[in-house]
């Protein structure tokens, strides 16, 4: 299996990447170097039904709701302007009599 | 007072400063960091004034008042965090990692971030934008990689202790070339939250320890489940340091006939024979075993590191972190401007390599025969560990430390440095590097690996080996 120049570029453009003359040059020989050597994958006979890595076996379920909330590196009150109760405080547009619902429960 | 449990003792005890061993660590650090023949294992660390203002709680903590490196993958409140990208030249994390901040509460000083290969990619620590690191055995040759800044900080005597990360050596085989003992726990083992992805099912938080008991006692800080790290697993961590004395009577250790062919240079063959002899000795059985499938192990390991790089690495695109280039009309030439300007070679070849093997033609023919030669790997694994072998016991590379820029154009060379360390991750399994001697005056490491969750085991094997071989390392 080889590599061809127009499909680094096109992979390329899929990675978001931009690459001159010179580096597709230099990368064309790179990734056919590597994917010769990933060839070898080819030979491998996998026998049927063979079950894919999944990650950690052993590993004991966890109890239901023993998983504590993720808390935020900031609480969110540090960005609110104003923050009362569980509720941010937004400031009304003045025409909806902004500056007098200050007060005002959220 | 060079070691983890002698400077909590003095600091303990009332008879040293609880910042006296970070004004030496630092004092270590400014003498042999930088300039043409420093080791420019660090990039950051703490200013004069930080370390002045220190305040160590003496009321407790396993780790009061050590110094600790931590690699520059790993987000660190106070330290840039780079992963030795121009793509995060500056940036700040806000929080810290999840092992940075059980450091920190058990009184542990990070005293700086340790230089690396780009995003942790590569096997010499040569891939950085911030200039390679020179090993402290012999400053004309590599330290190993990816964690070689922190593995040159410990073999230079700058800290006890340090963490790294092990995506397919990267621990293991610089604890190997710089003559350090260096762990990858099992997958699950420590949270992963706060270290920058590379390859997501094979990361693993490490760590480097100037002896055994030393990196033992950090491993035991750091390790337990964390709710923020939805792979990392609830089970309880057993004493690292109960084997401490039980010595190797009784253990079975395996020997993969696999990784003792040609290619492990004579030297390195010799030191981890006279290690099994030791072993031996020391009344361990030895017992020949095959894991056949080792064959296609460093191709598979190499499609998915490279599959979930291109992924992991997609959300470097200059919206968010560190280097963005606006120069151009739209977001779109935004993405590709920064990505080109930030991202290095190796990162490049890594990125493109990963997206062609998803791409949909294909798919099956690379990344779901890695997942299966993955499969194949783990399993070989467990069929000699369900026939009785306690761990198995490898080379950690092939080779020793080879010289600076030797194999920097020729990228499959430099892969076939982690051909003996990449199978403990694609199986998940906990694995550690000890040195076993020296050939050519150059540490050469050994690795011993065990089943999952098998930590304890592992350690006790370590610590009989290390007493085994005392006198023959490059500590003596």
């Amino acid at each position: 299996m080889s590599i061809t120049r127009e499909e680094i570029l096109q992979v390329a453009k899929l990675a978001r990447l931009q690459l001159t003359e010179a580096e597709s040059e230099d990368l064309s020989h790179d990734l056919n170097q590597i994917l010769r050597y990933v060839d070898t994958l080819t030979s491998l006979q996998v026998p049927d039904g063979e079950r894919l890595w999944m990650g950690p076996r052993q590993a004991p379920e966890r109890e239901a709701g023993g998983i504590a909330p993720d808390p935020m590196a900031h609480p969110p009150a540090d960005s609110a302007p104003d923050f009362r109760g569980q509720f941010f405080v937004v400031p009304s547009p003045p025409s909806l009599g902004g500056a007098d619902d200050q007060g005002a429960e959220p | 007072m060079s070691d983890v449990a002698s400077i909590v003792e003095a600091v303990r005890g009332g008879g040293v400063d609880a910042a006296e061993p970070t004004r030496t660590a630092l004092a270590r650090l400014h003498a042999k960091n930088g300039g043409s023949q420093g080791l420019n294992a660090f990039l950051s660390e703490l200013s004069e004034v930080e370390a002045s203002a220190l305040d160590v709680s003496r009321n407790g903590g396993r780790l009061l008042g050590v110094p600790v490196a931590v690699k520059d993958n790993l987000a660190t409140v106070g330290f840039p965090t780079t992963c030795g990208s121009k793509i995060l030249q500056g940036y700040r994390p806000p929080y810290d990692a999840t092992v940075v901040r059980r450091l920190r509460e058990s009184g542990a000083v990070i005293v700086g971030k340790t230089n690396l290969d780009e995003f942790a990619m590569g096997s010499s620590t040569e891939n950085s934008a911030y200039g390679a690191v020179r090993n402290p055995h012999d400053l004309s040759r590599v330290p190993g990689g990816s964690s070689g800044g922190s593995a040159a900080a410990v073999a230079a005597g700058i800290v006890p202790a340090a963490l790294g990360s092990d995506t397919g050596g990267s621990v293991r085989q610089p604890a190997s070339f710089c003559g350090v003992v260096g762990i990858k726990p099992t997958y699950g083992r420590v949270s992963r939250y706060g270290l920058v992805a590379f390859a997501s099912s094979l990361d693993q938080v490490g760590v480097f320890g100037g002896t055994v008991a030393d990196a033992a006692q950090l491993l035991q800080v750091i390790a337990g489940h964390d709710a923020r790290d939805s792979t990392s697993v609830d089970l309880p961590v057993p004493d690292l340091m109960e084997g401490r004395d039980a010595g190797a009577e009784g253990l079975v250790v395996g020997v993969p006939t696999e990784y003792f062919g040609d290619a492990v240079q004579p030297g390195v063959q010799a030191r981890c024979r006279d290690a099994l002899d030791a072993l031996q000795a020391g009344g361990a059985r030895i017992r020949e075993v095959s894991l056949p499938n080792t064959m296609y192990a460093l191709a598979a390991y190499y499609v998915i590191a490279m599959a979930e790089a291109s992924s992991n690495l997609a959300r470097f695109d200059g919206v968010r972190y560190g280097l963005r280039d606006g120069s151009g009309e739209d977001l779109g030439e935004m993405y590709e401007r920064t990505r080109t300007a930030g991202f290095g070679r190796e990162v490049k070849r890594r990125i493109l390599l990963g997206t062609f093997a998803l791409t949909a033609g294909y798919h099956d023919q690379y990344y779901g025969r890695a997942q299966r030669a993955r499969s194949l790997v783990a399993a070989d694994f467990d069929a000699v560990f369900s026939g009785g072998v306690d761990v198995l016991f490898t080379p950690t590379s092939p080779t020793v430390a080879f010289p600076l820029g030797e194999r920097v154009q020729d990228p499959l060379q430099m892969y076939l440095a982690d051909v003996f360390t990449v199978t403990a991750n694609l199986a998940g399994l906990p694995a550690v590097s000890i040195p076993v001697g020296m050939s050519d005056g150059l540490p050469v490491g050994g690795q011993l690996l065990a089943p999952m969750w098998g930590e304890k085991a592992l350690f006790r094997t370590a610590f009989a080996l290390e007493s085994a071989l005392e006198g023959r390392g490059p500590r003596e």
